[in-house]
Protein backbone atom coordinates (compact mmCIF):
# COMPACT_ATOMS: atom_id res chain seq x y z
CA UNK A 1 0.00 0.00 0.00
CA UNK A 2 1.49 3.34 -1.08
CA UNK A 3 0.45 6.27 1.09
CA UNK A 4 1.19 9.99 0.62
CA UNK A 5 2.10 12.39 3.42
CA UNK A 6 -1.43 13.61 3.94
CA UNK A 7 -2.79 10.08 4.27
CA UNK A 8 -0.02 9.12 6.67
CA UNK A 9 -0.70 12.18 8.84
CA UNK A 10 -4.35 11.20 8.98
CA UNK A 11 -3.46 7.63 9.96
CA UNK A 12 -0.65 8.49 12.33
CA UNK A 13 -2.66 8.65 15.55
CA UNK A 14 -4.50 5.41 14.78
CA UNK A 15 -1.08 3.87 14.15
CA UNK A 16 0.05 5.00 17.61
CA UNK A 17 -3.17 3.56 19.07
CA UNK A 18 -2.50 0.26 17.27
CA UNK A 19 -5.85 0.46 15.56
CA UNK A 20 -4.70 0.00 11.95
CA UNK A 21 -4.91 -3.15 9.87
CA UNK A 22 -1.64 -4.99 9.26
CA UNK A 23 -1.50 -3.83 5.66
CA UNK A 24 -2.14 -0.15 6.50
CA UNK A 25 0.32 -0.39 9.35
CA UNK A 26 3.01 -1.55 6.94
CA UNK A 27 2.07 1.27 4.54
CA UNK A 28 2.60 3.85 7.32
CA UNK A 29 5.89 2.28 8.38
CA UNK A 30 7.19 2.17 4.78
CA UNK A 31 6.30 5.84 4.23
CA UNK A 32 7.83 6.98 7.52
CA UNK A 33 11.03 5.08 6.71
CA UNK A 34 11.41 7.15 3.53
CA UNK A 35 9.91 10.51 4.59
CA UNK A 36 11.89 12.54 7.11
CA UNK A 37 9.07 15.09 7.65
CA UNK A 38 6.54 12.42 8.49
CA UNK A 39 9.06 10.51 10.65
CA UNK A 40 9.67 13.73 12.59
CA UNK A 41 5.92 14.37 12.91
CA UNK A 42 5.41 10.81 14.17
CA UNK A 43 8.05 11.37 16.85
CA UNK A 44 6.45 14.65 17.87
CA UNK A 45 3.05 12.98 18.18
CA UNK A 46 4.56 10.18 20.26
CA UNK A 47 6.14 12.83 22.45
CA UNK A 48 2.83 14.73 22.66
CA UNK A 49 1.02 11.61 23.74
CA UNK A 50 3.62 10.76 26.37
CA UNK A 51 3.57 14.33 27.62
CA UNK A 52 -0.20 14.27 27.78
CA UNK A 53 -0.17 11.19 30.01
CA UNK A 54 2.66 12.62 32.06
CA UNK A 55 1.06 16.00 32.60
CA UNK A 56 -2.27 14.46 33.48
CA UNK A 57 -0.69 11.84 35.68
CA UNK A 58 -2.29 12.85 38.90
CA UNK A 59 -1.36 11.55 42.29
CA UNK A 60 -3.41 8.37 42.12
CA UNK A 61 -1.22 5.92 43.91
CA UNK A 62 -1.99 2.54 45.43
CA UNK A 63 -2.77 4.04 48.82
CA UNK A 64 -5.29 6.44 47.29
CA UNK A 65 -6.88 3.71 45.22
CA UNK A 66 -7.12 1.38 48.23
CA UNK A 67 -8.75 4.08 50.33
CA UNK A 68 -11.27 4.84 47.59
CA UNK A 69 -11.92 1.11 47.09
CA UNK A 70 -12.78 0.79 50.79
CA UNK A 71 -15.01 3.86 50.58
CA UNK A 72 -16.83 2.39 47.58
CA UNK A 73 -17.17 -1.00 49.25
CA UNK A 74 -18.80 0.61 52.29
CA UNK A 75 -21.13 2.64 50.10
CA UNK A 76 -22.19 -0.48 48.19
CA UNK A 77 -22.60 -2.36 51.52
CA UNK A 78 -24.98 0.33 52.76
CA UNK A 79 -26.86 0.24 49.48
CA UNK A 80 -27.09 -3.54 49.61
CA UNK A 81 -28.37 -3.51 53.21
CA UNK A 82 -31.00 -0.91 52.41
CA UNK A 83 -32.14 -2.99 49.43
CA UNK A 84 -32.33 -6.08 51.59
CA UNK A 85 -34.51 -4.17 54.04
CA UNK A 86 -36.69 -3.03 51.14
CA UNK A 87 -36.81 -6.60 49.84
CA UNK A 88 -37.87 -7.92 53.27
CA UNK A 89 -40.56 -5.27 53.58
CA UNK A 90 -41.56 -5.99 49.99
CA UNK A 91 -41.92 -9.69 50.77
CA UNK A 92 -44.13 -8.91 53.77
CA UNK A 93 -46.17 -6.46 51.71
CA UNK A 94 -46.51 -8.98 48.88
CA UNK A 95 -47.75 -11.61 51.35
CA UNK A 96 -50.31 -9.18 52.75
CA UNK A 97 -51.45 -8.20 49.27
CA UNK A 98 -51.76 -11.88 48.34
CA UNK A 99 -53.78 -12.59 51.50
CA UNK A 100 -56.09 -9.67 50.80
CA UNK A 101 -56.42 -10.78 47.18
CA UNK A 102 -57.32 -14.32 48.27
CA UNK A 103 -59.84 -12.94 50.75
CA UNK A 104 -61.35 -10.72 48.06
CA UNK A 105 -61.45 -13.62 45.63
CA UNK A 106 -63.11 -15.82 48.20
CA UNK A 107 -65.56 -13.00 48.94
CA UNK A 108 -66.36 -12.68 45.29
CA UNK A 109 -67.03 -16.37 44.76
CA UNK A 110 -70.54 -16.84 43.51
CA UNK A 111 -72.74 -19.76 44.52
CA UNK A 112 -74.12 -20.18 41.02
CA UNK A 113 -76.32 -23.21 41.86
CA UNK A 114 -77.89 -21.65 44.97
CA UNK A 115 -81.32 -20.96 43.44
CA UNK A 116 -81.56 -24.14 41.39
CA UNK A 117 -80.60 -26.35 44.34
CA UNK A 118 -83.25 -24.82 46.59
CA UNK A 119 -85.92 -25.28 43.92
CA UNK A 120 -84.80 -28.86 43.23
CA UNK A 121 -84.78 -29.79 46.93
CA UNK A 122 -88.23 -28.21 47.31
CA UNK A 123 -89.48 -30.56 44.59
CA UNK A 124 -87.52 -33.57 45.84
CA UNK A 125 -88.43 -33.15 49.52
CA UNK A 126 -91.26 -30.71 50.41
CA UNK A 127 -93.62 -31.76 47.63
CA UNK A 128 -93.38 -35.41 48.63
CA UNK A 129 -95.08 -34.89 52.01
CA UNK A 130 -98.51 -36.49 51.91
CA UNK A 131 -101.52 -34.27 52.30
CA UNK A 132 -102.69 -34.07 55.86
CA UNK A 133 -99.19 -34.28 57.36
CA UNK A 134 -99.25 -32.59 60.71
CA UNK A 135 -96.34 -30.98 62.54
CA UNK A 136 -94.76 -33.22 65.18
CA UNK A 137 -92.50 -31.16 67.49
CA UNK A 138 -90.65 -34.25 68.73
CA UNK A 139 -89.87 -35.40 65.20
CA UNK A 140 -88.70 -31.90 64.29
CA UNK A 141 -86.56 -31.65 67.42
CA UNK A 142 -85.01 -34.99 66.54
CA UNK A 143 -84.34 -34.10 62.91
CA UNK A 144 -83.02 -30.55 63.37
CA UNK A 145 -79.41 -29.98 64.32
CA UNK A 146 -77.73 -27.04 66.09
CA UNK A 147 -77.82 -24.16 65.58
CA UNK A 148 -81.17 -24.48 63.79
CA UNK A 149 -83.10 -26.48 66.41
CA UNK A 150 -85.32 -23.50 67.31
CA UNK A 151 -86.00 -22.29 63.82
CA UNK A 152 -89.66 -23.31 63.83
CA UNK A 153 -90.32 -21.47 67.07
CA UNK A 154 -88.61 -18.42 65.65
CA UNK A 155 -90.52 -18.49 62.38
CA UNK A 156 -93.85 -19.41 64.00
CA UNK A 157 -95.87 -22.56 63.41
CA UNK A 158 -98.85 -20.80 61.83
CA UNK A 159 -99.24 -17.81 59.53
CA UNK A 160 -102.86 -17.35 58.72
CA UNK A 161 -103.87 -20.37 56.64
CA UNK A 162 -100.27 -21.50 56.31
CA UNK A 163 -98.91 -24.00 58.86
CA UNK A 164 -95.52 -25.63 59.38
CA UNK A 165 -95.87 -29.37 58.73
CA UNK A 166 -92.27 -30.44 59.28
CA UNK A 167 -88.72 -29.27 59.90
CA UNK A 168 -85.48 -31.23 59.47
CA UNK A 169 -81.88 -31.09 58.33
CA UNK A 170 -82.00 -31.77 54.63
CA UNK A 171 -78.70 -32.74 52.96
CA UNK A 172 -78.80 -31.97 49.22
CA UNK A 173 -75.90 -31.95 46.73
CA UNK A 174 -73.38 -31.38 49.48
CA UNK A 175 -75.43 -28.69 51.16
CA UNK A 176 -76.93 -29.08 54.60
CA UNK A 177 -80.18 -27.14 54.62
CA UNK A 178 -82.33 -26.58 57.65
CA UNK A 179 -85.61 -27.16 55.84
CA UNK A 180 -88.95 -25.90 57.16
CA UNK A 181 -91.94 -27.19 55.16
CA UNK A 182 -95.03 -24.99 55.26
CA UNK A 183 -98.30 -25.78 53.67
CA UNK A 184 -101.61 -23.86 53.15
CA UNK A 185 -103.93 -22.35 50.62
CA UNK A 186 -103.34 -25.26 48.22
CA UNK A 187 -99.57 -24.85 47.96
CA UNK A 188 -96.40 -25.92 49.72
CA UNK A 189 -93.65 -23.49 50.76
CA UNK A 190 -90.07 -24.35 51.66
CA UNK A 191 -87.90 -22.26 53.92
CA UNK A 192 -84.22 -23.24 53.59
CA UNK A 193 -81.43 -21.93 55.76
CA UNK A 194 -77.77 -22.88 55.26
CA UNK A 195 -74.35 -21.66 56.19
CA UNK A 196 -72.74 -19.47 53.47
CA UNK A 197 -69.88 -21.70 52.40
CA UNK A 198 -70.09 -21.41 48.63
CA UNK A 199 -69.79 -17.66 48.01
CA UNK A 200 -72.20 -14.87 47.20
CA UNK A 201 -75.68 -15.24 45.79
CA UNK A 202 -75.86 -14.78 42.03
CA UNK A 203 -76.96 -11.30 40.98
CA UNK A 204 -80.71 -10.98 40.49
CA UNK A 205 -83.16 -8.09 40.71
CA UNK A 206 -83.53 -7.24 44.38
CA UNK A 207 -86.17 -5.63 46.54
CA UNK A 208 -85.67 -4.30 50.03
CA UNK A 209 -87.24 -6.26 52.81
CA UNK A 210 -89.13 -3.59 54.73
CA UNK A 211 -88.10 -3.10 58.33
CA UNK A 212 -84.85 -5.07 58.05
CA UNK A 213 -83.00 -3.10 55.36
CA UNK A 214 -82.08 -6.35 53.63
CA UNK A 215 -81.88 -6.99 49.93
CA UNK A 216 -84.18 -9.80 48.84
CA UNK A 217 -83.12 -11.52 45.66
CA UNK A 218 -86.17 -12.52 43.65
CA UNK A 219 -85.98 -15.06 40.87
CA UNK A 220 -87.82 -18.01 39.32
CA UNK A 221 -86.32 -21.48 38.87
CA UNK A 222 -88.05 -24.63 37.63
CA UNK A 223 -91.30 -22.67 37.69
CA UNK A 224 -90.99 -21.83 41.41
CA UNK A 225 -90.64 -18.39 42.89
CA UNK A 226 -87.57 -17.97 45.05
CA UNK A 227 -86.93 -15.14 47.51
CA UNK A 228 -83.40 -15.27 48.87
CA UNK A 229 -81.58 -13.26 51.55
CA UNK A 230 -77.86 -13.26 52.38
CA UNK A 231 -76.87 -12.51 55.95
CA UNK A 232 -73.30 -12.34 57.19
CA UNK A 233 -72.77 -16.10 57.49
CA UNK A 234 -75.97 -17.65 56.15
CA UNK A 235 -78.26 -17.85 53.14
CA UNK A 236 -82.05 -18.14 53.34
CA UNK A 237 -84.39 -19.22 50.56
CA UNK A 238 -88.20 -19.17 50.52
CA UNK A 239 -89.57 -21.29 47.67
CA UNK A 240 -93.22 -21.04 46.64
CA UNK A 241 -95.42 -21.94 43.71
CA UNK A 242 -97.25 -18.63 43.64
CA UNK A 243 -97.55 -15.47 45.76
CA UNK A 244 -99.03 -16.05 49.18
CA UNK A 245 -102.36 -14.58 50.05
CA UNK A 246 -101.89 -12.03 51.43
CA UNK A 247 -98.51 -11.35 49.70
CA UNK A 248 -96.98 -9.93 52.90
CA UNK A 249 -97.24 -13.35 54.52
CA UNK A 250 -94.22 -14.74 52.66
CA UNK A 251 -92.27 -11.64 53.64
CA UNK A 252 -93.29 -12.12 57.29
CA UNK A 253 -91.96 -15.69 57.25
CA UNK A 254 -88.70 -14.59 55.65
CA UNK A 255 -88.33 -11.63 58.00
CA UNK A 256 -88.81 -13.88 61.04
CA UNK A 257 -86.25 -16.33 59.72
CA UNK A 258 -83.73 -13.53 59.06
CA UNK A 259 -84.11 -12.26 62.63
CA UNK A 260 -83.53 -15.76 63.95
CA UNK A 261 -80.42 -16.23 61.82
CA UNK A 262 -79.05 -12.81 62.74
CA UNK A 263 -79.52 -13.77 66.34
CA UNK A 264 -77.32 -16.81 65.71
CA UNK A 265 -74.65 -14.66 64.14
CA UNK A 266 -74.29 -12.31 67.11
CA UNK B 1 -33.16 -14.51 47.72
CA UNK B 2 -30.44 -13.16 50.01
CA UNK B 3 -28.13 -15.99 48.92
CA UNK B 4 -28.47 -14.84 45.34
CA UNK B 5 -27.80 -11.27 46.45
CA UNK B 6 -24.63 -12.39 48.23
CA UNK B 7 -23.44 -14.25 45.15
CA UNK B 8 -24.17 -11.22 42.97
CA UNK B 9 -22.17 -9.06 45.32
CA UNK B 10 -19.17 -11.38 45.08
CA UNK B 11 -19.36 -11.25 41.28
CA UNK B 12 -19.58 -7.45 41.39
CA UNK B 13 -16.54 -7.15 43.66
CA UNK B 14 -14.56 -9.52 41.47
CA UNK B 15 -15.48 -7.95 38.11
CA UNK B 16 -15.78 -4.26 38.94
CA UNK B 17 -13.57 -3.31 41.88
CA UNK B 18 -10.35 -4.23 40.07
CA UNK B 19 -10.87 -1.19 37.84
CA UNK B 20 -10.95 1.30 40.72
CA UNK B 21 -7.37 2.67 40.28
CA UNK B 22 -7.78 3.26 36.54
CA UNK B 23 -11.26 4.76 36.86
CA UNK B 24 -10.20 6.91 39.80
CA UNK B 25 -7.42 8.40 37.68
CA UNK B 26 -9.83 9.02 34.82
CA UNK B 27 -12.55 10.49 37.07
CA UNK B 28 -10.04 12.80 38.73
CA UNK B 29 -8.78 13.98 35.37
CA UNK B 30 -12.29 14.43 34.09
CA UNK B 31 -13.41 16.46 37.12
CA UNK B 32 -10.16 18.32 37.63
CA UNK B 33 -9.91 17.58 41.35
CA UNK B 34 -9.32 14.50 43.52
CA UNK B 35 -12.35 15.09 45.76
CA UNK B 36 -14.76 15.53 42.86
CA UNK B 37 -13.21 12.50 41.13
CA UNK B 38 -13.72 10.31 44.20
CA UNK B 39 -17.33 11.44 44.55
CA UNK B 40 -17.95 10.77 40.89
CA UNK B 41 -16.38 7.32 41.15
CA UNK B 42 -18.41 6.38 44.22
CA UNK B 43 -21.63 7.42 42.48
CA UNK B 44 -20.49 5.47 39.41
CA UNK B 45 -19.99 2.29 41.43
CA UNK B 46 -23.32 2.71 43.22
CA UNK B 47 -25.04 3.06 39.84
CA UNK B 48 -23.10 0.05 38.57
CA UNK B 49 -24.17 -2.02 41.58
CA UNK B 50 -27.82 -1.01 41.12
CA UNK B 51 -27.76 -2.14 37.51
CA UNK B 52 -25.32 -5.02 37.86
CA UNK B 53 -28.14 -7.49 37.16
CA UNK B 54 -28.15 -6.10 33.60
CA UNK B 55 -24.43 -6.64 33.11
CA UNK B 56 -23.74 -9.70 31.01
CA UNK B 57 -20.98 -11.77 32.60
CA UNK B 58 -18.03 -12.24 30.27
CA UNK B 59 -18.53 -8.93 28.46
CA UNK B 60 -16.28 -5.91 28.85
CA UNK B 61 -16.80 -4.70 32.41
CA UNK B 62 -14.17 -1.99 32.01
CA UNK B 63 -16.01 -0.33 29.08
CA UNK B 64 -19.31 -0.79 30.91
CA UNK B 65 -17.95 1.07 33.95
CA UNK B 66 -16.54 3.87 31.80
CA UNK B 67 -19.94 4.18 30.18
CA UNK B 68 -21.66 4.55 33.56
CA UNK B 69 -19.01 6.99 34.75
CA UNK B 70 -19.41 9.19 31.70
CA UNK B 71 -23.18 9.06 31.92
CA UNK B 72 -23.09 9.95 35.62
CA UNK B 73 -20.66 12.78 34.96
CA UNK B 74 -22.76 14.28 32.17
CA UNK B 75 -25.92 13.87 34.27
CA UNK B 76 -24.25 15.75 37.14
CA UNK B 77 -23.12 18.48 34.75
CA UNK B 78 -26.60 18.82 33.30
CA UNK B 79 -28.02 19.07 36.78
CA UNK B 80 -25.53 21.75 37.72
CA UNK B 81 -26.05 23.73 34.55
CA UNK B 82 -29.85 23.23 34.59
CA UNK B 83 -29.81 23.17 30.83
CA UNK B 84 -29.97 20.49 28.16
CA UNK B 85 -26.72 18.78 27.17
CA UNK B 86 -26.15 20.22 23.71
CA UNK B 87 -22.87 20.30 21.82
CA UNK B 88 -22.14 21.47 18.35
CA UNK B 89 -19.56 18.93 17.29
CA UNK B 90 -19.30 20.16 13.72
CA UNK B 91 -18.60 23.77 14.65
CA UNK B 92 -16.12 22.79 17.36
CA UNK B 93 -14.08 20.51 15.13
CA UNK B 94 -14.32 22.52 11.93
CA UNK B 95 -11.04 24.33 12.51
CA UNK B 96 -9.23 21.05 13.06
CA UNK B 97 -10.38 19.79 9.69
CA UNK B 98 -9.49 22.96 7.76
CA UNK B 99 -6.03 23.43 9.21
CA UNK B 100 -3.96 20.29 9.53
CA UNK B 101 -1.66 21.61 12.22
CA UNK B 102 1.61 19.74 12.73
CA UNK B 103 2.82 19.10 16.22
CA UNK B 104 5.21 21.82 17.44
CA UNK B 105 8.76 20.83 18.28
CA UNK B 106 8.99 22.70 21.53
CA UNK B 107 6.44 20.88 23.65
CA UNK B 108 6.26 21.57 27.34
CA UNK B 109 4.07 19.86 29.91
CA UNK B 110 2.55 23.23 30.77
CA UNK B 111 1.67 24.01 27.14
CA UNK B 112 0.21 20.56 26.63
CA UNK B 113 -1.92 20.85 29.77
CA UNK B 114 -3.13 24.31 28.76
CA UNK B 115 -3.99 23.15 25.23
CA UNK B 116 -5.75 20.08 26.58
CA UNK B 117 -7.81 22.20 29.01
CA UNK B 118 -8.90 24.45 26.16
CA UNK B 119 -10.45 21.53 24.24
CA UNK B 120 -14.24 21.33 24.28
CA UNK B 121 -15.25 18.77 26.88
CA UNK B 122 -16.56 16.12 24.45
CA UNK B 123 -13.23 16.08 22.59
CA UNK B 124 -11.24 16.24 25.83
CA UNK B 125 -13.10 13.20 27.18
CA UNK B 126 -12.40 11.16 24.09
CA UNK B 127 -8.70 12.08 23.93
CA UNK B 128 -8.48 11.19 27.61
CA UNK B 129 -10.17 7.84 27.08
CA UNK B 130 -8.10 6.72 24.11
CA UNK B 131 -4.79 8.56 24.10
CA UNK B 132 -4.26 8.65 27.86
CA UNK B 133 -6.21 5.74 29.35
CA UNK B 134 -5.56 3.49 26.36
CA UNK B 135 -9.09 2.34 25.62
CA UNK B 136 -9.53 0.84 22.19
CA UNK B 137 -11.80 2.62 19.72
CA UNK B 138 -14.38 -0.11 20.27
CA UNK B 139 -14.24 0.26 24.06
CA UNK B 140 -14.53 4.03 23.78
CA UNK B 141 -17.51 3.63 21.46
CA UNK B 142 -19.15 1.33 23.97
CA UNK B 143 -18.41 3.71 26.85
CA UNK B 144 -19.84 6.68 24.98
CA UNK B 145 -22.66 4.69 23.43
CA UNK B 146 -21.80 5.88 19.91
CA UNK B 147 -20.66 4.03 16.75
CA UNK B 148 -16.93 3.33 16.29
CA UNK B 149 -16.95 5.59 13.22
CA UNK B 150 -18.14 8.47 15.39
CA UNK B 151 -15.33 7.82 17.85
CA UNK B 152 -12.76 7.90 15.04
CA UNK B 153 -14.16 11.07 13.59
CA UNK B 154 -14.38 12.89 16.94
CA UNK B 155 -10.92 11.68 17.93
CA UNK B 156 -9.47 12.96 14.70
CA UNK B 157 -11.02 16.36 15.35
CA UNK B 158 -10.02 16.38 19.00
CA UNK B 159 -6.41 15.50 18.26
CA UNK B 160 -6.34 18.04 15.45
CA UNK B 161 -7.69 20.74 17.73
CA UNK B 162 -5.11 19.86 20.36
CA UNK B 163 -2.28 20.26 17.85
CA UNK B 164 -3.85 23.47 16.59
CA UNK B 165 -4.03 24.90 20.11
CA UNK B 166 -0.39 23.92 20.68
CA UNK B 167 0.67 25.50 17.37
CA UNK B 168 -1.20 28.73 18.13
CA UNK B 169 0.54 29.15 21.44
CA UNK B 170 3.93 27.75 20.38
CA UNK B 171 7.00 30.02 20.08
CA UNK B 172 7.73 31.38 16.57
CA UNK B 173 10.84 29.23 16.24
CA UNK B 174 8.80 26.07 16.69
CA UNK B 175 8.31 24.04 13.55
CA UNK B 176 5.09 23.14 11.87
CA UNK B 177 2.82 25.90 10.67
CA UNK B 178 4.31 26.10 7.20
CA UNK B 179 4.39 22.39 6.52
CA UNK B 180 0.92 22.14 8.01
CA UNK B 181 -0.40 24.67 5.59
CA UNK B 182 1.40 22.80 2.80
CA UNK B 183 -0.50 19.67 3.76
CA UNK B 184 -3.77 21.55 3.79
CA UNK B 185 -3.04 22.75 0.30
CA UNK B 186 -2.18 19.18 -0.65
CA UNK B 187 -5.55 18.01 0.71
CA UNK B 188 -7.44 20.73 -1.16
CA UNK B 189 -5.61 19.85 -4.36
CA UNK B 190 -6.42 16.17 -3.89
CA UNK B 191 -10.12 16.84 -3.38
Amino acid sequence: MNLDCQQVRELMDSYLSEELSVETNHGVLRHVAECRDCAAELKRRQRLRALLSETLDLAVNDVNADRVRVRITHAVDREQRSWQRVARLGAVAATLVAAVAVACWAGRRVDAAAYNDSAEDHVACALTYPSGTAYDPDRAAQNLAPPFEHIVDAVGRSHGVYHVIDAHMCPYKGRNYAHVVIRGDGQTLSLFAERAERGALPDTPTTVLAGDALDVHATTRLGYRISAVATRDHRLFLVSERPTDPPDLAQDILRSAVRFIRGLEK
Amino acid sequence: MFGISHQRREEFDRAALVHVPELLRFATRLCGSADAGEDLLQETYLQAWRSFHRFAAGTNCRAWLYKILLFTHSAQNRKRARQPFLVDLDAAGEAALLIDAPTPDALTARAVKAAFDRLPEHFRTLVLLVDVEGLTYREAAEALNVPVGTVMSRLSRGRGLLRLELARHAPESSTGARSGMDLSAQRRARS
